[in-house]
């Protein structure tokens, strides 16, 4: 019997708002159209920073250790920082590492495709990122997207997308200057770092090149160390207990790494500032609309209310409305996305189904607080007496 | 449409809301508007300083001036081509130096002609250099050393000289030689040679006939640019252009939605006294007219106070962000937002026709 | 015609300030047909006040309003001041209305944001007629007793204000004929006579002519002559 008044009440409040939304057809659709583009606004340039940020950091996501460990004075920059071989043992023995190892990152230029008899080397010289580690053990990338991982020192990971600049699988690669050829035997996707591609080979080679370029220099020194911690051991904890055990060094999460290089957080607190903005238009947007909406047809409500109808089931006729043009506006703006990640694809923007619902959620969640400061309450104050005075004549 | 500004003057409130939305959307306009003239100008200013009107590259560069080689018998070629004047070499060269302790990206350019922006070549081992490097503690008198290079020493600063956001020090062919020799020896040029060639356009003669004329001249070994296309051609700007341009254009459509959605409520609203108005003889062209001057001046404020939020941006921004805003993106964005206020209020017209005077007798309440 | 030029040109006035001869408005078509004046004749003189009354749905908002320009009849013929609009397009329609006649209607009349001053100055803005204005809407506001409300909003006047200011803003465009829908039926019968009252004696002094709707029969003795309609069709006395 409750089930059956509840259900019917359900469906009649289901009724009120389909039948308003019909007759304000238009200003629905140009709520919803709203909606629909700052949603748009908001994947798309959350999909922008994405890109971006993968550009500077993607190898430090991409490698496999869950924590890194640079020199303190680095602040946090991989590029700025150098660990003392000697402190490697003393890491290594914290409580709750399973697995360590080193990291030499550094800056080369390359020439690409030489294995092409017609390519002309001059012409595929390419500014890399080239990352040491020590083969078969922690720093190389997580997972590959086709070949294999390098067991030779002139075996190198490379990052995909990268076939118009001559890294494809089996090509050749010389680090300039010098005679160290390389062969691409596996890629993994966003093997990209400081905007350059990143190869990942062994930390002899990587010596080698470094000795090539400037033979005075002694041996070279890890930028990092790389962790992994063991089983029941949060990455979080063991960067605590090592910031407490080493001094000159600071640990990070892989996650924390990535976001501390210097560009990454500027570049992130810039297009967060814009989509606060975004979302904060969308938050007036709505609740001035149902403001407004729920204004002029208070005598209604009124009536309504005089009628017998609860305020919960006005204002549940009203959240219907709510929901439903901010899914109507999430399905335009993914719509939109898909469209635009066509041609832009090149700087990153694609559509993320987990982003988009996410940000369908919180724009969600803010037109039901901008609904619930104005037009909520108006409703909830209408006194249904108010229902039998008459109008004052107005004007 | 005197009574649409009095209802402005006496209601203020009722546009308030919608006010702000769009003043969030003003703001968002001016500073992405900011942002990509900021981030334009960071990379191109080596090309639009130098003030010629188009660049020689050879085709095999694509366009790239470090993949560009021009030979003087190149050069020859295209100092002989009617229309051709101020041939000129250039080269560019990026590098690393330690400014302040800190490892800042600085390049070096090599010129031959100087112009507004930029004075004549300095001696051998002498540079300009861009004013960002003496923000980050250059001075005149003192030395930048790229790498292993020899140091090359600062006589003055320039404004608006750089390429692809990095720093350039400005300094004659020379010296640019020698120090790619020791920064990139990979990229080494012999003496005599360049990576492009600058020049201007003969009065009566057009840069389009002339950059043709050019390659047909070197029988298709040059790729020849004006300098608009050099700019455009520049690393990134067109894409950085199209994003961006995406993003503003869908912000004017937000505005031009949002304007809709508020008039189209005010003038349901209006029925009644619109009724009344045209019964006592206003036309619809006269109403409609009172919604434009509306939306129009609430854009206009809107505009004002997302200027008011962006101005000390402009003034001075933190180091980090490329940003600009010049007089022509505030002229492009007050037009982008009248026409969304114009579009806007656009949606209203029907109803505004449609309403019946007649209905404005026995109408109650 | 203009009918602004039309007025200017006409130096006596005409005898009648209204005449509509067997007029007859009809809604829809055969079997959804409905007749909302029948064959409709009324002679209104140029300085009379002709009260016009009938029950709800008797056509009298219907003759109203085609006198008053805002409908076309189906058939017949609509001369008002001299001037013929029976197939008159909506644009002379509107000038008309500008020009020609002046309204009050029951309820909804002044723009709430405008004081009652500029509630009168607005007449003339739309008509884009300049140079007097203020002078002439000072002159009204004083003859209605209204001098020291003139600079309030609507919402700051009471009904019977309010009311005074429309027949105001109705009597700014020197109009030859003046149209009144219920004039008193959203006030008490106090002031309800004391708006007829000013009715009466505006329009006399003026020499204006005027229809009033009115169901209240209390009220016709501040008429010239009454005229009754019912399901379209007016009495004799016309």
């Amino acid at each position: 019997m409750t089930t059956d008044s509840t259900s019917g009440r359900s469906a009649e409040t289901l009724f009120l708002a389909l039948k308003e939304m019909r007759r304000a057809r238009t200003r629905f659709a140009l709520l919803s159209a709203a909606v629909g583009l700052l949603v748009f606004l908001i994947l798309f340039q959350q999909s922008l920073l994405d890109g971006l940020v993968t550009q500077f950091i993607g190898a430090i996501r991409a490698q496999d250790a869950q924590v890194l460990v640079l020199s303190r004075d680095a602040k946090g920059d991989l590029e700025g920082s150098r660990v003392s071989l000697d402190d490697l043992a003393t890491v290594g023995a914290v409580d709750g590492v399973s697995d360590f190892g080193r990291l030499n990152v550094g800056g080369y230029t390359i020439s690409t495709d030489t294995s092409r008899a017609d390519a002309d080397p001059k012409l595929r010289l390419l500014d890399a990122s080239v990352w040491g580690y020590d083969l078969g053990g922690l720093g190389g990338p997580k997972t590959l997207v086709d070949g294999v991982r390098p067991t030779q020192p002139n075996e190198i990971l490379a990052p995909t997308d990268f076939e118009d600049k001559g890294l494809r699988l089996g090509s050749t690669v010389r680090i300039e200057p010098g005679d160290i050829e390389l062969t691409i035997v596996g890629r993994t996707k966003d093997l990209v770092y400081g905007v350059r591609p990143a190869l990942f080979m062994s930390w002899e080679t990587v010596a080698r090149a470094a000795a090539a370029r400037n033979p005075d220099a002694a041996e070279i020194a890890p930028t990092a160390f790389v962790l992994q911690p063991g089983p029941g051991v949060s990455p979080k904890t063991l960067v605590e207990r090592v910031n407490a055990a080493v001094p000159n060094v600071q640990a990070l999460t892989r996650g924390d790494a990535a976001d501390n290089a210097p560009v990454v957080a500027s570049v992130s607190t810039t297009f967060s500032t814009i989509i606060n903005l975004l979302r904060f238009v969308v938050l007036l947007t709505c609740g001035l609309f149902f403001l407004i909406l729920t204004a002029q047809k208070t005598s209604t409500l009124t009536v309504l209310r005089a009628m017998g109808a609860k305020s919960s089931t006005l204002v549940e006729a009203l959240l219907i409305q709510v929901v439903m043009v901010v899914v109507a506006g999430s399905v335009l703006a993914c719509m939109l996305q898909a469209l635009v990640s066509i041609p832009l694809k090149s700087v990153g923007v694609t559509l993320d189904f987990a982003s988009a619902l996410a940000t369908t959620g919180v724009v969600l969640v803010l037109a039901l607080v901008g609904t619930a400061l104005g037009a909520i309450r108006r409703i909830v104050k209408i006194d249904p007496v108010a229902a039998t005075g008459l109008q004052g004549a107005s004007s | 449409m005197r009574i649409a500004l009095r209802e402005l003057r006496r209601r203020p409130g009722r546009f308030g809301v919608a006010t702000a939305a769009l003043a969030v959307l003003a703001l968002l306009l001016l500073f992405l508007g900011g942002l990509l003239d900021g981030l334009t100008a960071g990379s191109t200013g080596a090309v639009r300083a130098q003030e010629r009107d188009g660049f020689v590259l050879s085709t095999s560069a694509r366009d790239s001036f470090f993949r560009s080689r021009v030979t003087p018998e190149v050069r020859a070629r295209v100092e002989a081509v009617p229309g051709v004047s101020q041939v000129s070499g250039f080269g560019l060269t990026f590098g690393s130096a330690k400014i302040d302790g800190t490892d800042t990206d600085v390049g070096v350019a090599g010129y031959e002609t100087g112009s507004s922006v930029l004075p004549s070549p300095p001696a051998p081992g002498e540079a300009y250099a861009d004013e960002r490097l003496e923000q980050a503690g250059v001075k005149v008198g003192g030395s930048v050393q790229l790498g292993p290079a020899t140091p090359i020493k600062i006589v003055g600063f320039v404004k608006d000289t750089r390429y692809l956001q990095n720093s350039l020090l400005w300094v004659n062919l020379d010296t640019w030689r020698s120090t790619t020799r020791q920064i990139r020896p990979e990229s080494t040029v012999g003496d005599e040679i360049v990576q492009a060639l600058t020049f201007d356009v003969a009065r009566g003669s057009n840069i389009t006939n002339v950059t043709a004329a050019i390659d047909a001249a070197t029988g298709g070994a040059t790729s020849t640019l004006s300098s608009d296309d050099a700019v455009n051609a520049t690393p990134g700007v067109a894409s950085q252009n199209s994003v961006f341009t995406l993003i503003i254009v869908t912000t004017l459509l937000v505005a031009a939605l949002v304007v809709s959605l508020f008039f189209a409520f005010l003038t349901l609203e209006r029925v009644p006294i619109y009724g009344v108005l045209k019964a006592i003889g206003s036309s619809s062209r006269q109403l409609f007219l009172g919604v434009l001057v509306q939306s129009m001046v609430v854009s206009i404020i809107a505009f004002a106070i997302g200027l008011a939020v962006v101005a000390p941006l402009a003034i001075s921004a933190p180091s980090g962000l490329p940003f600009a805003l010049s007089a022509n993106r505030i002229f492009i964005t007050i037009g982008g937002l009248g026409s969304a206020a114009i579009l806007g209020g656009l949606v209203s017209l029907r109803r505004v026709i449609k309403i019946d005077p007649a209905a404005a007798i026995g109408g109650g309440t | 015609m203009s009918t602004r030029v039309a007025k200017r040109q006409a130096a006596p006035k005409h005898e009648f300030a209204a005449e509509l001869i067997d007029v007859r408005k009809v809604y829809g078509s055969g079997e959804t047909e409905t007749v909302a004046l029948d064959s409709a004749t009324l002679h209104v003189r140029s300085d009379e006040i002709v009260a016009l009354i009938g029950p709800s749905g008797s056509g009298k908002t219907t003759l109203l309003s085609i006198a008053g320009g805002l409908l076309t009849p189906t058939s017949g013929q609509v001369v008002i001041g001299g001037i013929d609009i029976t197939s008159a397009s909506p644009k002379e329609l509107t000038e008309f209305r500008r020009t020609m006649v002046g309204f009050v209607f029951q309820s909804v009349n002044l723009v709430p944001f405008l004081t009652a001053r500029e509630n009168l100055l607005v007449v003339d803005e739309i008509a884009g007629r300049r140079g007097d204005s203020v002078k002439r809407a000072n002159a009204l506001l004083e003859s209605l007793g209204l001098s020291h409300r003139a600079d309030n909003q609507p919402g700051k006047l009471s009904g019977g204000e309010r009311q005074r200011v429309a027949i105001g803003r109705a009597l700014m465009n020197e109009p030859t004929l003046v149209l009144f829908d219920e004039p008193t039926s959203a006030l008490d019968t106090k002031l309800g006579e004391q708006v007829m009252e000013l009715i009466h004696h505006e329009m006399h002094e003026r020499g204006t002519a005027a229809v009033v709707i009115t169901h209240d029969t209390r009220m016709t003795h501040y008429a010239d002559r009454t005229v009754h309609i019912v399901d379209g069709r007016l009495d004799a006395n016309s």
